[in-house]
């Protein structure tokens, strides 16, 4: 199983999760779907920030992330509004300052999906569109060869031209690299046609979890 | 075994992700202070604070320009010395200078938690970092100072040398708090 969260539930504050039990295999796509302040966001926020304070535990690959949280960054893959990188400075000047903290950074894979993405790696990061942004975070993400990426609302917004080619790119990346990919969104029809999946959250807490065809059928 | 782990490191030295955060600040900074604007600017900034606190020989250096006796103007230069001097000082010098991208909405540290990098360890070097930028626009001032001293008094006076170190004390005293204080919110 690649991941796992067993009984977390947070340590209350102004909003916490409550007692969250699921899993998801490596090669599929989750959603989080959701009202705003559902929770979703604040899952991912679980996952990725060593601050957070719960109970339970959040695995990965059997491990738990705490366990060495600063180590299992390598294996994340983060895509969001929040994930800021130094706008002044290129795509190329940013993987070449922040690169070296990854341990299985591939620079020829970053180049190469880049060009995929048809986004040159002079552009600087500041004058990157939102979309734009979110495929270099996302050539960055695979890259250093994560085997879970999280996305945070990245295709609200995105033209549906553009939703589809990044789809597609996500579907590729799932299929070559066995990883998986666990997403927040509030589109319904996004959900339920493009992803594996399915976890409706209401209030922190994950009212449903199950195969996308049948929770939202 | 984790404590042993690091007592190891210490005895050998800065551990691999230490040298790590050191290099990658070292590079970080440099985009931010190697321009000659930015050493120039700075030191041009500290040189008018100096002035404004009475470092420099002020009267000695209005009698030398304006060829007159000491008059009722230097007070409005005075005034005008201490604003310029230290408004620019407080803007340009400071932690702020080293982390540009602080002001403009990414911060670095918000990038930082992101990465697989232990916080304490980049928190640690990046107060270390910032004081040693410090350190080195107060060398610059020191020098332009010195340079304005001599043009426009002819000498360089054992006095002068004494006030400019003392303020050159005084300035670290006042920013390492904040810094420190600042630096502390991220731990």
């Amino acid at each position: 199983m690649l991941l796992e969260f067993e009984h977390v539930t947070g340590i209350p504050k102004k909003f916490a999760l409550k007692d969250i039990n699921f899993s998801l295999e490596a090669g599929y796509i989750c959603g989080l779907a959701g009202k705003n302040g559902a929770g979703k966001s604040t899952l991912l926020d679980y996952i990725m920030n060593p601050r957070q304070l719960y109970t339970g535990e959040i695995r990965l690959n059997g491990v738990n992330i705490r366990e060495n949280h600063t180590y299992m960054k390598n294996k994340l893959g983060f895509v969001s509004d929040e994930n800021q990188f130094l706008k002044e400075r290129t795509a190329m000047q940013n993987v070449e300052l922040l690169s070296r903290f990854y341990e299985n950074w591939d620079m020829e894979l970053f180049k190469a999906a880049m060009k995929k993405m048809e986004l040159p790696v002079t552009k600087t990061v500041g004058k990157m569109s939102r979309g734009e942004n979110f495929k270099f975070q996302t050539a960055f993400a695979m890259a250093h060869k994560s085997e879970l990426y999280l996305l945070d609302e990245v295709t609200a917004g995105m033209d549906p031209v553009f939703r589809i080619d990044y789809f597609k790119m996500l579907q590729e990346i799932i299929a070559e690299e066995q990883a998986s990919i666990l997403m927040t969104s509030h589109i319904q029809d996004e959900i339920s046609r493009k992803t594996d999946f399915v976890g409706i959250m209401e209030q922190g807490r994950m009212i449903q979890f199950g195969e996308s065809l049948e929770i939202l059928a | 075994m984790e404590m042993e782990y690091k007592e190891t490191e210490c005895k050998q030295g800065l551990s691999q992700e230490q040298k790590m955060i050191r290099k990658f600040f070292k590079e970080f900074l440099s985009w931010n202070t190697e321009s000659i604007g930015n050493w120039l600017g700075a030191g041009v900034a500290e040189f008018f604070f100096l002035l404004s606190i009475g470092i420099i020989p002020f009267q000695e250096m209005l009698e030398e320009i304006a060829g007159q006796a000491e008059g009722s103007s230097d007070a409005l230069f005075i005034l005008i010395f201490a604003v310029l001097g230290w408004l620019p000082a407080f803007l340009y010098i400071g932690p702020y200078i080293a982390f540009k991208e602080e002001r403009k909405d990414c911060s670095i540290t918000a990038k930082l938690k992101y990465l697989p990098v232990d916080l304490k360890e980049i928190q640690k070097m990046r107060v270390i970092y910032v004081m040693k930028f410090i350190g080195k626009q107060f060398l610059a001032a020191f020098c332009l100072q010195m340079l304005a001293a001599w043009f426009i008094c002819h000498e360089i006076t054992w006095m002068n040398v004494v006030y400019v170190i003392c303020a050159a004390l005084l300035w670290p005293a006042v920013l390492v708090v904040p810094v420190a204080i600042w630096g502390r919110r991220y731990q």
